[in-house]
């Protein structure tokens, strides 16, 4: 997958090259933020968080104190770049077992400088 | 290393749309804030939203939480900052069976994230990755 997404990408940016334009990548599908809401801890099963959010684009585990049991982690990433601005939207939802258990989500837009290499 | 490809793609496609005619180009998005401020002065529970931006500087990005065990809603202050500063074809190896080559990008990504519960600092994550990351093409 990464080498399709490297290979992708260099491939628009020499065919944009070529045409005189600045192209526009966008890799993954947004998250749905505004969804959460519909998510109960504890109540929500991860087919609710299936339907609510859609297919993760990874998963993994997270640990986060000796305390407590390790959850279950999916990852939703969105990543948009059109020459000049990078945007990125990362959503990571947590699981107890089948159940919803948290979140974390943020998103940003950031503005690229370029400077001459002396 | 793979951990920020989708990213790495975007910054490649910066990088290779701003850098013209093949002059070597520092691409980035603005400095990371200094994090002396998160380990000296911020008081988990005192300091104020307020006192984070004049610390900090202006965020890059908003976010929110309802991280386990306490699941209490809580506001994120995203900062980032990206660097390119080169990228390069390395061929396949002569011994490889499959002829696959690489991208490697010279790619430096901070970030950081402040939690706030109300209007008060409760926390903070930062990560970054170790520097060049690499992407295989056919």
């Amino acid at each position: 997958m990464h080498s399709v997404i490297l290979a992708i990408t260099v491939s628009i940016v020499l065919l944009g090259g070529l045409a005189g334009c600045t192209p526009t990548v966008t890799y993954g599908v947004k998250p749905q933020t505004e969804r959460l809401e519909k998510l109960v801890v504890g109540q929500s099963s991860a087919a609710d968080i299936l339907l609510t959010l859609g297919e993760p684009r990874g998963k993994g585990v997270a640990h986060l104190s000796k305390e407590l049991p390790s959850r279950d982690v999916w990852f939703y990433e969105f990543v948009k770049s059109d020459g000049a601005t990078v945007t990125l939207d990362v959503l990571i939802v947590f699981l107890l077992g089948d159940r919803y258990d948290g979140h974390l989500w943020f998103d940003s837009v950031d503005a690229v400088n370029k400077e001459h290499k002396k | 290393m793979t951990a920020h490809t989708p990213l790495a793609a975007a910054a490649l496609l910066l990088y290779l749309s701003t850098a013209s005619a093949g002059e070597p180009m520092d691409v980035h998005t603005r400095p990371m804030p200094s994090m002396e401020p998160l380990t000296h002065e911020l008081v988990r529970g005192q300091s104020t939203r307020a006192d984070v931006k004049r610390l900090l500087g202006t965020k890059t990005g908003n976010g929110g939480s309802a991280l386990p065990p306490d699941g209490i809603a809580r506001d994120v202050w995203f900062y980032q900052a990206v660097a390119i500063k080169g990228y390069a074809a390395v061929p396949a190896a002569p011994n490889q069976l499959h002829g696959e080559g690489y991208i490697s990008v010279d790619m430096t990504q901070q970030i950081l994230l402040v939690f706030f519960k109300g209007d008060l600092y409760d926390g903070f994550m930062w990560y970054s990755n170790a520097g060049t990351v690499e992407g295989k093409t056919h």
